[in-house]
């Protein structure tokens, strides 16, 4: 290629400036781009390396997942038991924690890298580091119109953070301590919440009063407005593995300005179920369930849970009925499958979005039937009937099993099938198809004393089954006399037919 | 006149005729247009550029952003500080809490 040096030396200055400007813009092509790594590797001078240490700031803490969600927020009234499951390993929150340190030396703590500052603060807390924690935060002025409400979680944090110091200037509004298995538990958060507040939020943080318990497993809570109030704690999900919470013997406290009210929360280990778990298939027609004695029982009760899964099997909720009314004084007991349906007289009837009515299958084939899958759990009570421990604790332990069976599909009849897919019709007629067989004619009873539809079931059509019972039971025969005065009661109540006059 | 410009014509034809087997080289075409003009400015010379090496210059200029750019996405990938953290759902039922993965269904494990 033949070229004057006027157009080469031309050639070569437009390309310098191109590359020149090219360099210029690079910073923010990266940054804009999404590579905040390379501006503060390549350009850590130019005006996007703060912004860019504030975005690495929100990945590097973000992708440690540490937050609030790590912790099990418990109420003593069942609430706000969540946690995300997530764990965080100590190398992952020592590399996240280096990471942001670097930042904050590298780029200083102005409001430009807010931020990091922030983030790092928030990454100290979640991992207890708390006087680190305080120290990025206190005298930290996050001006109004920041784009986040840092400002909020900020004074929110400090507060919790402030609940370490014991005043000696006032008393707290009250005091107690949290212990695991009879151990003060230090560094956990304990929460407050107001007794006759219906409103609960799953994460208590910057929602409720919380607090950091002392080295003694201690919390105080002071300038509490006087009312009635139940106390949670929050911990991690190492902490309460194997445990579960104990009953107090009141689950509130009054909280009265100038005195110190007092109100301890405790774990206890919670019972250890032997058998049946780990989807045992239990065949025959008894189960006999066993878990370890607990320290001072007087008694058990048994509950079982039913599970409901989605499409994909996966657990969706479950209905928890008491298995009997029975006390089991040894850790031990036995149970019948498919025996007699316990009748209470109520309707267990629900009705789905579409109209159509859920009838409680627990009601029509008993608390354990052919086909079913079933999650157990014992209560441990003492002399007085204070509940002591239970086995429906937290089942987090790497070796933890959980208490879940399967009950063989021998001896369902087709009209059980049915049932359980809640197709009561067709259950009906394959029931009726079933003769004279009395476990059958019991469900039918169920049925048609309940009604199929959003109308009202029909005691009287319940009463001829259940006559038709070859060998009835005293539950059966009783059933039978309160079928019977509620069919007169409906009969009594509906205006008498009309009379033809000649 | 028209006669003169008959034989200008002629002289010239021959002329072409003699010389077309002479060829001018490179060389001697640039001594020549030198000759003719002698101030002849340096920003006007003419280089010839052979073609490896046009291609090996614009293959550089192509390769410099592409490597950088390649360079940052590598640097963005060191940021994750290690795999996401263990991530399993967690069931809160009446008979306990558990991992989902315990609650799984017999045949789903």
């Amino acid at each position: 290629m033949r070229i004057t040096v006027r157009a080469l030396a031309g050639m070569i200055v437009t390309a310098i400036l191109l590359c020149w400007f090219g360099y210029q813009q690079l910073p923010s092509l990266l940054y804009y781009n999404g590579f905040p790594e390379a501006v503060l590797q390549w350009f850590p001078n130019s005006e996007y390396a703060k912004p860019a240490a504030n975005e690495m700031a929100y990945e590097y803490f973000e992708n440690t997942g540490l937050d609030s969600e790590n912790y099990f927020f418990i109420s003593p009234s069942g609430w706000g038991t969540s946690s995300s499951g997530q764990t965080v390993s100590a190398k992952q929150k020592e590399a996240a924690a280096e990471k942001l340190e670097q930042l904050l030396d590298q780029f200083g703590s102005g409001e430009m890298t807010a931020d990091v500052r922030f983030r790092l603060a928030k990454l100290y807390f979640w991992t207890k580091q708390w006087d680190k924690a305080e120290a990025l935060l206190r005298d930290f002025v996050i001006s109004e119109g920041s784009e986040s409400n840092w400002a909020g979680e900020q004074k929110a944090f400090l507060a919790v953070l402030d609940s370490r110091y014991k005043r000696s200037d006032s008393v707290p509004s009250v005091e107690g301590v949290l212990r695991i298995g009879g151990k003060p538990v230090p560094d956990a958060f304990v929460f407050l919440h107001e007794a006759d507040s219906s409103g609960y939020h799953s994460q208590p943080f910057n929602e409720y009063p919380m607090a950091i318990t002392d080295a003694e497993g201690t919390y105080r809570f002071y300038d509490l407005e006087p009312n009635r109030y139940e106390a949670g704690a929050g911990l991690l999900p190492e902490q309460i593995a194997g445990y579960v919470l104990a009953e107090q013997p009141s689950k509130t406290f009054e909280v009265r300005d100038g005195t110190t009210a007092s109100h301890d929360i405790d774990f206890q280990p919670q019972i250890k179920v032997l058998a049946p778990t780990r989807h045992e298939l239990i065949e025959g027609e008894e189960i006999t369930f066993r878990w370890e004695p607990y320290e001072g029982a007087a008694y058990y009760k048994l509950s079982v849970t039913t599970p409901f899964r989605d499409e994909n099997g996966k657990y969706a909720g479950g209905v928890t009925t008491q298995l009997s009314d029975r006390k089991y004084e040894t850790p031990t007991a036995s149970y019948s499958i498919g025996g007699p349906v316990e009748y209470n007289g109520s309707s267990d009837k629900s009705y789905e979005q579409d109209g159509s009515v859920i009838l409680l299958t627990s009601g029509l084939l008993g608390k354990l039937h052919p086909g079913g899958e079933f999650i157990w759990s014992v209560d441990a009570y003492d002399a007085d009937g204070r509940k002591l421990s239970s086995s429906a604790g937290y089942y987090l332990n790497e070796d933890a099993v959980a208490p879940l069976f399967r009950i063989s599909e021998e001896g369902m009849l087709e009209g059980d099938r049915f049932i359980l897919e809640n197709k009561y019709e067709e259950a009906i007629v394959a029931y009726e198809k079933e003769g004279g067989n009395d476990r059958a004619l019991r469900v039918l009873a169920r049925l048609a004393e309940q009604g199929i539809t959003r109308e009202d079931g029909d005691p009287s059509k319940a009463f001829a089954y259940l006559k038709r019972l070859k060998e009835p039971t005293q539950n059966d025969l009783q059933e039978m006399v309160r079928l019977e005065q509620a069919a007169e009661k409906t009969q009594g109540s509906s205006p008498p037919a009309p009379t033809n006059q000649p | 006149m028209n006669e003169r410009f008959k034989e200008d014509e002629q002289i010239r034809n021959e002329l072409r005729t003699e010389l077309e087997h002479v060829v001018f080289s490179g060389k001697l075409k640039q001594n020549v247009l030198e000759s003719l003009e002698p101030g002849r400015s340096f920003w006007k010379k003419e280089i010839v550029i052979p073609l490896p090496v046009i291609a090996f210059a614009l293959i550089l200029i192509a390769a410099i952003p592409v490597a950088g750019w390649r360079h940052a996405v590598s640097l963005q990938g060191e940021t994750a500080i290690a795999e996401r953290p263990n991530e399993e759902k967690i069931v809160v039922s009446a008979a306990g809490v558990f991992y989902e993965s315990q609650l799984k269904r017999e045949g789903d494990r």
